[in-house]
């Protein structure tokens, strides 16, 4: 039986979607019977003396494996001291970090921490084949990444039919009118604007009576940093809501913004909604639990062909998913506008209704806990080399971070090639 | 007026403005503005939500045609009696205001001036939130000072609401500690104490959550009910805690309107929750004259902010 150290933040994250995460991947571990966990809060709000003490109480516990399950606060404050305990008691335990998508928010912590764990057995397990691609990019040729997807509970998110009628009711609509929904936080890199002038343009082109879409989610200040653009809070909501207030008023009818709402409501607007929207462009894109779990459960879906999201083509239904091509373009990243106009066009006349019991089977079959525990039980059942160190690209980005106030673009403010030779990974032909 | 804020709203060039950042010397600002954390966190809207202390230098008074004056009772009145007669040599922009402000406006100027108002349509009671934060900067500008017996009763008063909620509805303490802001010479404060004592109090038996300022990183407060213990607007007339707090759904304790304002002139939103309203300013007796009186005795320039008279000035015409 191996032992294995869990550390995660017990306090929940402002990132909704990587609450989830974190205790979907527990879940993932505690399938295995063969293992015996041992949980350890690790949150933003310990100071220095308690984070000592923590990396004293998990040497002590003797764990074969220290598994890394949160991306906040960054490991490096923790481990750096835990692996100086381990060392003390001549103890090397093998570390495994589950990579969410700030890693490339975060160079100088990684390369601190990259320099401690030499020699120790480490895996870096990412969620999606293009995350993969990317985070490979820094690692020696003999340390690839893993995949394991981030997992959705299917007792949470399952196809269920009988939560559909009493949504709708809730919404007002009618039986055949087609309901778009997005879920997540409005964000200057989740297209918002564009989401809203594309739909606004389908129903004027269409003339269609059944359309509506429903927008969940408060709008963030995040802004595209890496690309030059800076916000400060209520830039993005007000610049949303003066395209939302320049539309025709049939238009803005059509249109909900519904706020932010607990997950579990979520279930049933899945169940109400015929198609989801993703039209996100993300640096930090390398999953999308939204996704995830509205396919779960049997929604079908237009997304980006954009990082992790990619990874929810179903190529084995027709018109489950529609890919929108993107690219790096000269000053921002772009989404084929055209192809989207045509998706939506398509959708409306497609509901997939009869299509839904199958969706979700699919997807569950690959991104829920129980093939996420198996990967990670064979995941377990290999040896790894001793880690040493990532590679020499990883040093080269790192000191454009540490030395450029901004690494990614040029002083005209176009995309740099650092940005290209890092997220050419995200896109198709990468 | 109305027609500079329509034009200023049609092409909005704000300070706050990310594109604009780096033209404002935040070195230059004075340095309590830091201190007035996370009251006075900068955001966005086209009618340039500003802190008048920030401008300084003339020409920031006419980067945009409308100012959203932010700040509060002390630095306005500080404010106008520094700038009341020149004021309209270096801007023609109207300023917006608090209601709570216009006893302070000069007559003489009082067509500079109009108000602002929050509308939040849908707001929920104290005993519906799921969630209740309790949130005071601990420090005797923005309580009171507890050690008196008249301040304490305030307070009391402040959180008697509290009794009423339910066993079930969560409570959660955001209570930044601070120096006196304005204060030049600190003395020992023993608010904190006081101030838990009397939650304690009100609330027997219950457990209290303690938050830090990473609640700022949150994105959803739908069904939670933001429970400021400030007693005036001394220190800022808009508040970020409070902007922050209803732009994600929560109910705060600031009189927003469940409805828009009668003689409401222009409005927008503010976020998905709560909407800005422009309305014309209140007649009221103003209180200008005795500050500036005050000024005119004590022979000082600039920077009454700093002067302990001055501020007891205030807090006596303006603290009821």
């Amino acid at each position: 039986m191996q032992k294995i150290a869990c550390i995660f933040s017990f306090k929940m994250s402002s990132w909704v979607s990587c609450q989830k995460i974190v205790f979907n991947l527990l879940k993932a571990y505690q399938l295995n019977p063969d293992l015996e966990l041992l949980n350890f809060n690790y949150s933003i709000d310990q100071y220095d003396q308690e984070i000592y003490q923590l990396a004293q109480k998990i040497a002590q516990s003797k764990p074969d494996v220290i598994s890394i399950l949160d991306h906040k606060p960054h490991p490096a404050r923790l481990l750096i001291p835990l692996i100086i305990e381990l060392k003390r008691l001549g103890r090397k335990p093998r570390f495994i970090f589950h990579i969410f998508g700030d890693f490339t928010l975060n160079y100088n912590h990684w390369g601190e921490l990259g320099k401690q764990l030499e020699g120790f057995e480490v895996d870096f397990v990412v969620a999606s084949k293009r995350q993969k691609h990317l985070i490979d990019k820094f690692l020696q040729p003999e340390h690839e990444s893993v995949v394991c997807p981030f997992p959705v509970d299917k007792k949470e998110f399952f196809y269920a039919p009988e939560l559909r009628e009493k949504q709708r009711e809730l919404w007002g609509l009618k039986k055949d009118d087609i309901a778009y929904v997005f879920c997540g936080r409005l964000s200057r890199q989740k297209r918002i604007h564009t989401l809203l002038k594309a739909f606004s343009e389908l129903l004027e082109s269409t003339q269609s009576p059944k359309a509506h879409l429903f927008i969940y989610g408060n709008p963030d200040n995040v802004g595209d940093q890496f690309l030059g653009i800076w916000e400060v809070e209520g830039e993005y909501f007000r610049k949303i809501n003066r395209i939302y207030k320049s539309l025709p008023l049939s238009v803005q009818e059509r249109i909900h913004f519904m706020g932010g709402v607990p997950n579990a409501e979520l279930k049933a607007v899945y169940q109400g909604a015929d198609w989801l929207i993703n039209l996100s462009v993300h640096n930090d894109e390398d999953y999308g639990m939204s996704v995830a779990e509205a396919l779960c459960s049997g929604l079908p879906a237009i997304i980006t062909d954009w990082g992790g999201l990619a990874s929810f083509e179903i190529t084995s239904i027709k018109n489950a998913t529609f890919l929108v091509p993107t690219k790096i373009g000269e000053k921002s990243k772009l989404i084929n506008y055209d192809a989207f106009l045509d998706f939506l066009k398509i959708s409306l006349k497609n509901s997939q209704f009869d299509k839904r019991n199958d969706i979700s089977e699919v997807t569950s079959d690959q991104f829920s806990i129980v093939p996420a525990s198996k990967i990670i039980q064979d995941l377990l059942g290999t040896n790894p080399k001793p880690f040493s160190g990532f590679n020499q690209f990883f040093e080269k980005i790192m000191q454009n971070v540490t030395f450029f106030q901004n690494p990614y673009i040029t002083t005209r403010k176009h995309i740099n090639t650092t940005y290209r030779e890092i997220y050419s990974s995200y896109v198709r032909e990468h | 007026m109305l027609e500079n804020i329509k034009a200023q709203f049609e092409k909005p060039r704000t300070l706050t403005q990310s594109k604009y950042y780096t033209l404002v010397r935040r070195d230059h600002w004075p340095k309590f503005y830091w201190d007035l954390y996370p009251l006075a966190q900068e955001y966005y809207h086209e009618l340039n939500p500003y802190f008048l202390f920030n401008l300084y230098h003339p020409d920031l008074f006419e980067f945009s045609k409308v100012i959203t004056v932010r700040d509060g009772y002390l630095n306005f009145a500080s404010f106008l009696v520094d700038h009341a007669k020149t004021i309209k040599n270096f801007t023609s922009a109207p300023l917006l205001i608090h209601p709570d402000l216009a006893p302070l406006v000069p007559p003489f100027i009082s067509d500079l001036f109009a108000t602002w108002q929050i509308v939040q349509k849908n707001q929920i009671a104290l005993k519906d939130a799921k969630k209740i934060i309790i949130f005071g900067l601990v420090s005797n500008e923005y309580l009171g000072d507890l050690s008196k017996d008249d301040f304490l009763e305030k307070i009391k008063l402040k959180l008697a609401p509290l009794k009423e909620i339910p066993l079930t509805t969560k409570i959660e303490l955001f209570l930044p500690l601070r120096k006196e802001i304005f204060k030049v010479h600190q003395t020992e404060q023993v608010n904190v104490y006081l101030l838990m004592g009397l939650i304690k109090d009100i609330l027997p038996g219950r457990t209290f959550e303690f938050t830090k300022t990473q609640i700022l990183e949150e994105m959803n407060f739908r069904d939670h009910y933001f429970f400021d213990l400030g007693i005036d607007k001394f220190l800022v007339s808009d508040n970020y805690m409070h902007y922050f707090m209803q732009a994600r759904g929560a109910t705060v304790n600031n009189n927003s309107l469940l409805s828009p304002p009668t003689g409401s002139l222009f409005s927008f939103d503010l976020s998905l929750y709560h909407e800005f309203h422009v309305t014309p300013l209140p007649q009221v007796e103003s209180i200008f004259s005795e500050l500036f009186f005050y000024k005119k005795m004590k022979n000082q320039e600039k920077n009454l902010h700093n002067d302990l008279h001055f501020q007891s000035l205030v807090m006596s015409l303006l603290r009821t």
